[in-house]
């Protein structure tokens, strides 16, 4: 499974790749926003997007990918210091499958992405 | 909006953020009133926000403790300030910004946007506020080391 990576921090993308190693997930590219993820998706199987960038925000990206037939059904995480229900609620409207509030540890990530694959 | 209300929410949150993201243990001592205690630091990740409250929330470091916070997060070691520091403390504004709001929201329905957080470099460097505004920190301790929470905000427009 091939993994996309998107966040504008270069810290939080070395946090989540150093921790889905950890996890046995070995396959991924990575984006510093949505713009340039909508570029790489070409052989992602899965994506896990901040919410607040620059230039395209999380949101977009995930409404952008649920609008195109070939990503209406990508498998999407939200990583996000986005913490309101409100927000969450949107996020889940707009087709985030799953959302985790940073900071977090190893065990709430691979819980997340399991919880996603199971409902696919 | 008693800013001391919205204190405890950010002082709980950079708690956790440093627990789960660094597992290092800060100790709060008591907050302060910036504009009668100018504060110092090296490097400060501060971010805006706007809502039920409005003015900046800040991390403010000396160099040595922002390339240990970098060194953890990034799981290398870094002894100087670069872009890969400026970077980790961007995102503990961010965190612990986004963390605070979280738990405000549960105590007492305040929420607000985060701005994309800045980050501000020099040795020393101070903060300056418009006047008339209330600026708390709250100091808090690693080992030997010193770094403070700094918040301006007042009730939103």
């Amino acid at each position: 499974m091939k993994i996309l990576v998107v966040d504008d921090s270069l810290t939080m993308r070395r946090i989540l790749k150093t921790t889905l190693r950890r996890l046995g997930y070995d396959n991924f590219d990575e984006a510093p926003d949505g713009a340039v993820a909508l570029t790489k998706m070409e052989g992602i199987d899965f994506v896990i997007t901040d919410w607040n960038m620059p230039n395209m925000d999380g949101l977009t990206l995930v409404t952008t990918l649920r609008k195109d037939p070939v990503y209406k059904k990508i498998p999407i995480i939200m990583v996000t210091t986005e913490a309101g229900r409100e927000d969450i609620i949107e996020a889940i409207k707009n087709g985030v499958n799953n959302y985790i509030v940073k900071p977090f540890t190893p065990e709430i990530l691979k819980q997340k992405i399991d919880q996603t694959l199971q409902k696919l | 909006m008693e800013i001391d209300k919205i204190l405890n929410p950010f002082k709980d949150s950079v708690i956790h953020v440093f627990n789960t993201m660094l597992n290092l243990e800060p100790l709060a001592e008591d907050a302060i009133n910036v504009l009668e205690r100018e504060i110092t630091s090296d490097i400060t990740g501060t971010i805006g926000v706007i809502g039920d409250i409005t003015g900046t929330a800040s991390v403010r470091f000396p160099r040595a403790l922002a390339c240990r916070i970098a060194s953890l997060m990034m799981g290398t070691e870094i002894h100087e300030i670069n872009n890969v520091v400026k970077d980790a403390i961007g995102e503990i504004a961010n965190m612990v910004t986004g963390g605070a709001k979280g738990i405000l929201i549960q105590l007492h329905e305040i929420s607000y946007k985060l701005a994309i957080p800045t980050v501000i470099l020099g040795s020393d460097h101070t903060l300056s506020y418009p006047t008339g505004i209330t600026v708390k920190a709250i100091p808090f301790i690693i080992d030997d080391q010193k770094f403070y929470l700094e918040i301006c905000l007042k009730n939103g427009e």
